[in-house]
C-alpha cells in the first residue's frame, strides 16, 4: 500500500469529524475548509511520528483541536490590527455553519458568540462533550488531563456560558428598546 | 435548533466540500517542490563552500611547501660553498 493511498484512506474516514469539528469551533464554512486542510497536511507530514500510543482518531482530533485554536487567534490578532487602520476590512469570523437551518442562524450564532467568549480549555472540553457528544474519556485522553478534570471544565464552562448568553439576552432586549 | 434539554444547540453533521481532498493534494504536491527546490539550494551552497574550503587547503599546503624547499636551496648551496 503507497503513502498516497493510505492517506486518502485517512482523510476519508476523518474528513467528516474533523470538517465539522472546525465547524462547531469556528463557526463559519470559509475558516473550517482552512483548519480540516491544515489538519491533514499536518497529519500528512507526521504520519511516519504517529507512534500508536493513542487511538489514530485521537491523535487526529487533537491536531484539529490545535489547529483551529491558532486559526482563532489569528482572526483574533487580524481583528486587534485592523483597529489601528481604519481602512481594512474587519476579520470579525462570521457565523455561516451549513449544518444550523437558516430560521436557526440567529439563535445559534448567538450561543456561539457567547461560546468564544469562554477560556479555551472550557470551550474546548463543551464543545467536545456538548456539541460532538463524545464520551467524557474519549474528551480527556483528547485534551490529555484526567475526566475529572473535563467534568470540571464542562461544570465551569456552562455557568460561564450561561452568564454570558444572560447578559447578551438583556444588552439585545436593551438594544430592542 | 437549541436542544431544549440542556440548551445546546442541536446541529446536523454535514460532509465537507468535495473540492477540499484536490485543494490538499495540490498544497502538499507544492510543499514537496517548496522542500526539494530548498534542498537544491542547500546542495548547491554546500558545495560552492567545499570548492572554497578545498582551494583555501590547497594554497595553503602549497604555501607550506614553498619556504621548506627553499630551506633545502639555501643549505644545498652552503654545504658547496
Amino acid at each position: 500500500m503507497t503513502n498516497q493511498t493510505t492517506f486518502d484512506e485517512i482523510y476519508y474516514k476523518f474528513a467528516k469529524r474533523v470538517y465539522n469539528l472546525a465547524l462547531n469551533y469556528c463557526g463559519n464554512s470559509e475558516d473550517a475548509e482552512e483548519i480540516t486542510q491544515d489538519t491533514f497536511i499536518a497529519v500528512h507530514e507526521s504520519l511516519s511520528d504517529f507512534r500508536q500510543e493513542s487511538q489514530l482518531s485521537t491523535w487526529i482530533t487533537r491536531i484539529a483541536i490545535h489547529k483551529s485554536i491558532d486559526c482563532l487567534r489569528k482572526k483574533k490578532r487580524k481583528r486587534w490590527l485592523s483597529f489601528f487602520d481604519q481602512h481594512q476590512e474587519n476579520s470579525l469570523p462570521h457565523f455561516n455553519h451549513p449544518g444550523v437551518q437558516l430560521e436557526h442562524q440567529e439563535e445559534v450564532a448567538n450561543f456561539f458568540q457567547g461560546l468564544n467568549q469562554l477560556p479555551e480549555q472550557q470551550k474546548t472540553a463543551l464543545v467536545l462533550t456538548k456539541i460532538e457528544c463524545l464520551k467524557m474519556t474519549e474528551v480527556a485522553e483528547i485534551m490529555g488531563i484526567s475526566a475529572k478534570a473535563v467534568e470540571s471544565l464542562v461544570a465551569r464552562g456552562k455557568m460561564n456560558l450561561e452568564k454570558k448568553l444572560n447578559l447578551r439576552g438583556i444588552n439585545n432586549a436593551q438594544n430592542d428598546k | 435548533m437549541l436542544n431544549k434539554e440542556d440548551g445546546y444547540p442541536m446541529i446536523t453533521q454535514v460532509d465537507p466540500p468535495d473540492f477540499l481532498l484536490t485543494r490538499i493534494r495540490s498544497k502538499l504536491e507544492q510543499i514537496q517542490r517548496d522542500k526539494l527546490s530548498w534542498k537544491r539550494v542547500v546542495v548547491g551552497f554546500a558545495t560552492v563552500v567545499s570548492v572554497i574550503v578545498l582551494n583555501v587547503w590547497v594554497f595553503s599546503s602549497q604555501e607550506e611547501q614553498r619556504p621548506a624547499s627553499l630551506v633545502a636551496d639555501e643549505s644545498s648551496l652552503i654545504y658547496e660553498s
